[in-house]
């Protein structure tokens, strides 16, 4: 008997046995974590004692008992303190604490909008917060052309576009996606506001007023949006078919921007959060077949995509910088569902990959005279644009 | 979120059941994956594989333990996802590894008759890991199916690596003979 024969036998000895020792990896390993996380604790909190009990105030002249004099009576200058304009992560527009009401009520009547990204940047003006030339932007007009697949922000704080609100309006309500600080667990939460009686919401009710084909998508970043594609990217799609899903499609509708709904199972008051939808109430908002008096709750974002004449909704909890009447070629991961097929959500938000056909795509005979790709970037544009033409 | 619950969301076809078994075991999942591949990327597939897996077979299966039953799928994905990866070749990971180790415990040589015996080799080598201390059971176990390193496993047992090597030295001797008296040719 060959070593591997006798590796795959064990695959189905006694459960309860696999099951003990498993159990007992993780109780190790749980207490391995707790015991790093009081040693963290610890080194913190002595760490904190050292500086306060060490830390001396500013020494003055004790005969004069003034401060910033020297001795023979001058006055010492004391240096501008330059307060930065917004700290990391935080939002750029004032208030966005989920407790606080925000009756803003500026309704515009038009799509939606969401704040200058400029302006937005000037006001988290900390370093770590502004986007790099090279970070997955809004506005992707300075994006190389050819190179639509973005790396990884090479910015210190990983979650740039966190730090601003997005804040729209529709049917009568004012919606915003409120950015709350990364060590709570639901990073995204929506604030709504009923722009004529001025109270706050915690779900919307369907409604005639409310056409959910022209509500704006809210796109916001994730993590990792766009992930490099490398040879095994592309090997993976050819290998799991059915796991990866490759098609070309354009954004559909005018509007930068379309918001997911979806049924709310958990009501409640106050602040929404995200909540796991169901694919079949994404498809029902996706075709307008929402009933109603049914409530729905804003949660994650997503963006309609037209494919061969097919509307394929995305979902994901990431921030998909999808321009209208722009064609892509989407790479994702899809999960399974036997409910719907055009639903596509990736497990988690850093499994899109996006290539944008520019117009220097289009220009090029081949994916060769691209230039600024990696190899398994060229592939895909070979594959999935130049030999379909 | 328990077990039971997230096996009742596979029965109704609820998404959300996919979401609360990678919650619960997509770590263990993953290290299980990792150990054999030892390839962040082609770990994190073998688990998605494992999702899928199970959402494709519960229903109609309905698994006694969760973790057992999506380690199992982890398991034979990754190894045959190594499998088509290496070939002959032996590459990187704690696997390949262990694979070397139970190269003491058989001959090496392949024959038909294995087929044949295989669910009884199964029980044979059940009884024999009852045998054992809950130690030497549990090392064993996590170097031979869960892949764990040597030095990992030391310190989910709490004992050196050297106690270890000589633990699962001792269990594959034991193994090996134990087979022998049962009758088998291994």
């Amino acid at each position: 008997m060959k070593p591997e024969k006798l590796s795959e036998l064990l695959q189905n000895i006694d459960e309860g046995l696999i099951a003990r020792a498993g159990k007992r990896r993780k109780n190790s390993r749980a207490a391995i974590i707790r015991i790093v996380a009081v040693c963290a604790c610890l080194a913190l909190v002595m760490t904190v004692t050292f500086k306060l009990a060490f830390t001396r105030p500013e020494v003055f002249d004790k005969d004069t008992g003034t401060d910033n004099v020297t001795t023979d009576g001058t006055e010492i200058e004391m240096p501008d303190t330059d307060m930065p304009e917004g700290d990391i992560g935080s939002p750029s527009d004032g208030a966005t604490r989920p407790d606080n009401d925000r009756a803003d009520a500026s309704d515009d009547g038009d799509d939606a909008f969401y704040e200058d990204e400029d302006e937005a940047d000037k006001q988290n003006s900390t370093p770590q917060s502004k986007p790099t030339a090279d970070d997955a932007v809004t506005d992707n007009a300075g994006s190389s052309a050819g190179t639509s697949v973005h790396p990884v922000t090479k910015a210190a704080d990983p979650y740039p576009y966190f730090t601003k609100n997005i804040k729209f309006t529709c049917g009568g309500y004012v919606i915003e996606q409120l950015y709350l600080p990364e060590f709570t667990r639901d990073k995204y939460r929506y604030a709504i506001t009923d722009t004529e009686s001025g109270k706050s919401l915690s779900k919307l009710t369907v409604s005639d007023s409310v056409n959910f084909k022209d509500l704006p998508v809210i796109p916001y970043a994730a993590k990792t949006v766009l992930t490099p594609v490398t040879e095994k990217t592309v090997s993976r799609i050819e290998d799991r078919a059915y796991w990866y899903d490759v098609f070309r499609g354009k954004k559909s509708g005018t509007s930068t921007q379309y918001v997911s709904v979806y049924p709310d199972s958990r009501g409640g008051g106050g602040e929404l959060t995200r909540t796991a939808h169901t694919p079949v109430t994404l498809t029902k908002a996706l075709h307008g077949g929402v009933s109603d008096g049914e409530s729905i709750l804003l949660v994650e974002n997503a963006a309609v995509v037209e494919y061969e004449g097919e509307k394929h909704l995305f979902c994901a909890p990431g921030y998909l910088p999808i321009k209208p009447d722009t064609e892509y070629i989407f790479i994702v991961k899809k999960i399974p569902s036997d409910t719907v097929s055009n639903v596509y959500r990736p497990a988690e938000a850093d499994k899109i990959c996006i290539f944008e056909i520019t117009d220097e795509v289009k220009n090029a005979g081949s994916a060769d005279e691209l230039k600024g790709l990696s190899d398994a970037e060229k592939e895909i544009y070979q594959r999935y644009y130049y030999d379909t033409l | 979120m328990d077990d039971k619950k997230i096996i009742s969301l596979y029965f109704d076809r609820n998404e959300t059941a996919i979401t609360e078994t990678s919650k619960k075991y997509g770590r263990y999942l993953y290290k299980i994956s990792y150990n054999i591949l030892a390839d962040m990327s082609d770990a994190e597939e073998c688990v998605n594989d494992t999702y899928l897996t199970a959402w494709n077979t519960i229903p109609p299966k309905k698994p006694s333990v969760l973790s057992v039953f999506l380690a199992r799928i982890t398991r034979f994905a990754s190894i045959d996802v190594l499998r088509r990866k290496t070939a002959d070749k032996r590459g990187g990971g704690e696997y390949m590894l262990s694979l070397d180790e139970l190269g003491s415990v058989v001959s090496g040589n392949s024959g038909p008759e294995e087929d044949a015996i295989e669910k009884e080799l199964v029980l044979a080598i059940d009884r024999f890991l009852k045998s054992l201390t809950r130690d030497a059971c549990d090392i064993f176990v996590m170097r031979y199916f869960y892949a764990d390193s040597i030095k990992d496993i030391a310190k989910y047992v709490g004992k050196s690596e050297q106690n270890i090597k000589t633990s699962l030295h001792r269990t594959r001797l034991g193994l090996s003979e134990f087979l022998k008296k049962e009758g088998y040719t291994v």
